[in-house]
């Protein structure tokens, strides 16, 4: 310790770390943190706040400097938790978490500008990465803001003066900022877009909320709660009426007495029907219904493969497959926002009986269990006269009539183990779409008619001014799907008998009376629909935010070539490119010389020839010290390597009269030769 | 210029260990300007102004300030002479051509104002009547540190007519010895010889207006009031009449190490002890001498 503080004592003044340097540097790591900190262990965060809290107390003569063994044992501690807090271990967010940690702990022993411009390049660093868990608008303009306080504390470092106001710092950092986006913009949309040369494992998707593929009651209720975003899907052709607005996702055909699940024929590799390679044969239980709708999805990612579409889809996007449950799926999860789009089909006359192991499939119930529901559905069968159509709609009916209630909060149904369709349609009576879709299908396969639950979403928010239709994930739904001998697969959704307005509505109206619509997230926005200023708002932020996402992060090899084709013209699309980029770069580049030399004054030519010198003498590892005048400099140089002495002593006093004297016979250009010999 | 390292060396016979000050003194006399010396009581103030006043050849006055000394008291009052019948203006000790005004912050504003607006004038009005300073006319003022009890801080527009300011600080231990030991300090003074005429000292200070200053040491120049300006360490920069008067040093500076231009180690020999009182520093502002090492000398 003693020997480290007269280490230091002993650098010149400069090198030390002003008290206004670290005030912007600190705030400069909080701003930059606060993004990351929700992917990092609490843990991580907590030795962040502690190492910000000690240089705080140093800052204000309260504190010491930690000696070595303490910033050791926090370094260890550190990547401890880091090692047991990530599994896998090598991902995405261990390494952030282990940047993260590195950045707070580096303050404490940041004394030296080198320390500091150390710190201040890991914050650069994780302001990039955490561009790679968010790129909101609101999270770019808010690392915009991290980028200029960050600058402002690197160029801090290198102000004598530490009375600098801090609308002054701040302005010339964010000038710094501003001064780079046009060579930003121009390399953003000229440099070609390659696919990435490596990728990490993405963040695992357990802490995720968003639709699963599998469905116990209850599992829906808290996707019910969160305003998160899904997809926006935009009609080239008119828009769905309300009772149109299903959007498929997974189908679960598999009921084992208290969860759904996808059935292992639509999983295994088999089951896929790859519609543009595979040239599959039309099986006439493929397609039912005819589609005019002609959209566009722009999809959040899930971290799971499936694909949005309305109704039953037909065609089929690129990169991804049409499976035999009639629903989409992407040929790798979605890690990335990914637009697709769907066109309208008419399908080809077919016949319409299914294949026996379909039936049997769509027809499974578990052996044990919920008599009491089997003997409805023999009864309801038989009093309409064994027609699937018209069993349907007593079911339906009974939703209707008796009383059910839609509720978010519905009593527990574990209890009932393998009879918990029972339990539902005969003693608790509440529950919400899991529920009444699970009950619905559980009846139908009962009474022998194939049926299947489909989860995804319902309804969304229109847009009527861009054709759009946006949902969150509040809007996550499950319906029923049953299988009527000519017809195909038809939409049944009883939901909609208990609360028509879950379905006309939305959830909000749905819930009006409980009044527990986004009762956890009291600063959702969209808690505050009534109020016409704060909607207008929200709305007009969440188009801003759709064109940003649409048009620049979704920006592509695909969008970009597009994009260029329109302004370029078509042709060799890349060298057009390249000299395109090229040619704004060199534009720039000769902009802002022309700027730099009309600022700088003209250099006479005995500068630029002390100027030669110099760069002559910084190659041999002599640089002059701003103070330090042409002759002390000499003087140094020739007192440390004697063999440049005479030469560098000639050169100078040669220079000084030339510059300084009144003696003008020791002309230039004796001293350029002079200079050759160095 | 050997005359001038003659007067140097026996200068600093008599004040040991401090030779760049009286380098620095003599350098601010070839100039034409006044000298402040801030230091403790006792530190050889007065034995610098002295020997100076010896060396030189200069008459040699010197006032105590103390907080009752009046403006007539320095520049001489008018009497009644009986004889005559007439007034006659006896002349105060400001008619002189070395002034050693010791403790010049004790005495009032007043006093101060009268004495400085002499210095800078170089003449006395009395009844209408302006009577002109001798020449050379050559004030060495001294203060104590402004902390100590009973003294009048002179405000910053006076501080400016002094064209350096000086501290002497303790000697070092063998001139310490040698001041112990009675080979050094006032007891020696007697036997300073006189090696200047006023011919040759006005002489040597017109040389001084002739030593040149090329453009590239102006520019030098002008990036330090440039800095000083805008460096926010300081409440105000350098005046126009502070870069004339580092301008006006560094070339006495060059004189007195023999030649006829200007090289930028004259400018910042002279630039702390010039600039330094005309600078007030912040809080927590950087210092003069920080300043001094940010300016870039070479363009």
């Amino acid at each position: 310790m003693t020997e480290k503080t007269s280490k230091n004592s002993a650098l010149p003044q400069q090198e030390f770390v002003s008290r206004a340097s670290t005030v912007w540097l600190i705030v400069a790591l909080l701003m930059v943190q606060l993004p990351v900190w929700q992917e990092i262990p609490i843990a991580i965060s907590a030795v962040s706040v502690l190492s910000i809290v000690w240089r705080v107390l140093i800052l204000l003569g309260r504190g010491f400097w930690p000696p070595t063994w303490l910033r050791s044992l926090l370094v260890v501690a550190a990547m401890v938790t880091v090692a047991f807090s990530f599994k896998p271990l090598i991902s995405l967010e261990s390494a952030v978490a282990v940047l993260a940690a590195g950045y707070s702990l580096k303050l404490l022993e940041m004394r030296s500008r080198r320390d500091a411009l150390v710190v201040v390049y890991i914050g650069y660093f994780l302001i990039a990465s955490s561009v790679l868990f968010s790129q909101t608008l609101l999270q770019t303009l808010y690392l915009f803001a991290c980028i200029a306080v960050l600058t402002a504390a690197q160029q801090g470092l290198y102000r004598r003066s530490t009375s600098i106001k801090v609308s002054s710092t701040l302005r010339y950092a964010g000038m710094l900022a501003l001064q780079a986006m046009p060579l930003t913009i121009i390399l953003f949309l000229l440099v070609p877009r390659i696919g990435p040369l490596w990728s990490v494992p993405l963040p695992d998707n357990s802490a995720r909320t968003g639709l699963t593929d599998e469905m116990t009651p209850g599992d829906i209720a808290r996707l019910s709660k969160s305003d998160e975003l899904v997809f926006r899907a935009r009609f080239s052709s008119a828009l769905p009426a309300p009772q149109e607005r299903y959007w498929r996702a997974v189908v679960l055909d598999r009921f084992d007495g208290k969860t759904w699940r996808q059935s292992d024929f639509q999983r295994s590799r088999v089951a896929r029907t790859d519609w543009k390679t595979n040239q599959p044969v039309v099986s006439g239980w493929w397609q039912t219904q005819e589609s005019d709708f002609d959209y566009e999805i722009m999809m959040e990612p899930t971290g799971k493969p499936w694909l949005y579409s309305l109704g039953q889809s037909a065609s089929v996007p690129k990169d991804s497959s049409l499976l035999r449950t009639l629903r989409l799926e992407a040929n790798k999860p979605v890690d990335v926002r990914t637009v697709y789009s769907i066109q309208p089909v008419t399908p080809e006359p077919v016949s319409l009986k299914p294949p026996e192991w379909l039936r049997k499939i769509n027809l499974q119930t578990p052996d044990v269990g919920n008599d009491r529901s089997r003997k409805l559905a023999r009864q309801l069968w038989q009093q309409s006269g064994n027609d699937a159509v018209k069993m349907a709609d007593r079911v339906m009916l009974m939703f209707r009539q008796e009383p059910f209630f839609y509720t978010l909060n519905p009593p527990l149904l574990t209890s009932a183990g393998r009879s918990s369709i029972d339990r539902f349609l005969f003693d608790s009576r509440q529950g919400f779409c899991s529920h009444y879709a699970g009950a619905f299908v559980y009846l139908m396969r009962a009474a022998g008619v194939p049926a299947r639950v489909v989860g995804g979403y319902q309804g969304g928010e229109v847009k009527e001014e861009e054709n759009l239709i946006q949902v969150r994930q509040f809007d996550a739904h499950a319906w029923a799907e049953i299988w009527v001998e000519g017809q195909g697969w038809l939409r049944y959704d009883p939901t909609a008998m208990v609360s028509p307005e879950r379905i006309n509505s939305g959830l909000e109206a749905a819930l009006a009376n409980e009044g527990s619509f986004l009762s956890d997230s009291p600063l959702s926005l969209h808690r505050y629909r009534q109020s016409s200023v704060l909607n207008g708002i929200r709305l007009a932020f969440e188009q801003l935010e759709y064109r940003w996402q649409r048009s620049v992060i979704n920006y592509r090899e695909e969008q970009q070539r597009e994009f260029l084709s329109s302004l370029l013209g078509k042709g060799d699309l890349l060298q057009k490119q390249t000299l395109a980029l090229i040619v704004s770069i060199a534009f720039l580049l000769l902009l802002s010389a022309l700027l730099l030399l009309k600022n700088a004054k003209p250099a006479s030519a005995e500068l630029a020839l002390y100027q030669r010198f110099s760069k002559k003498m910084a190659r041999r590892g002599f640089q002059r010290s701003a103070d330090e005048t042409e002759l002390a400099f000499a003087q140094r140089v020739s007192k440390q390597s004697p063999e440049l002495a005479a030469v560098v002593s000639q050169f100078t006093s040669g220079y000084c009269k030339l510059v300084y004297g009144a003696d003008k016979h020791e002309g230039i250009d004796k001293l350029k030769s002079i200079l050759r010999q160095l | 210029m050997s005359d001038v390292n003659q007067a140097l060396d026996a200068l600093s016979q008599i004040i040991r260990g401090k030779k760049q000050e009286v380098r620095l003194s003599i350098c601010c006399l070839l100039a034409r300007g006044h000298l402040l010396i801030e230091d403790l009581p006792g530190m050889g103030k007065t034995t610098l102004a002295h020997g100076l006043a010896q060396v030189m050849g200069l008459d040699y006055q010197r006032v105590q300030f103390t907080s009752d000394l009046l403006p007539a008291d320095i520049i001489g009052t008018s009497l009644f002479d009986q004889n005559s019948s007439s007034f006659r203006f006896q002349q105060g000790p400001v008619f002189t051509q070395l002034l050693l005004a010791d403790e010049i912050n004790r005495a009032s504003p007043r006093t101060q104002s009268a004495l400085l607006e002499a210095m800078e004038e170089r003449q006395v009005s009395i009844d209408g009547k302006a009577l002109a300073l001798p020449e050379p006319f050559f004030v060495i003022a001294t203060q104590n540190p402004v902390s100590q009890e009973g003294t009048f801080p002179l405000p910053e527009s006076q501080l400016d007519r002094f064209l350096m300011k000086l501290s002497l600080g303790y000697p070092d231990s063998a001139a310490e010895k040698a001041i112990l030991k009675g080979e050094a300090g006032r007891s020696e003074l007697s036997r300073l010889k006189q090696l200047f005429s006023d011919q040759q000292l006005a002489d040597l200070q017109k040389q001084v207006g002739q030593v040149q200053a090329r453009d590239m040491l102006l520019d030098y120049v002008m990036r330090l009031i440039t800095a000083s300006r805008e460096s926010g360490n300081f409440y105000a920069g350098l005046s126009p009449r502070a870069g004339l008067a580092l301008l006006q040093a560094a070339k006495a500076w060059a004189l007195m190490a023999g030649r006829d231009y200007v090289i930028p180690e004259d400018v910042q020999a002279v630039f702390i002890p010039v600039a330094g009182h005309r600078l007030q520093q912040r809080e927590q502002g950087g210092s003069v001498r920080e300043l001094l090492a940010s300016v870039d000398v070479v363009g």
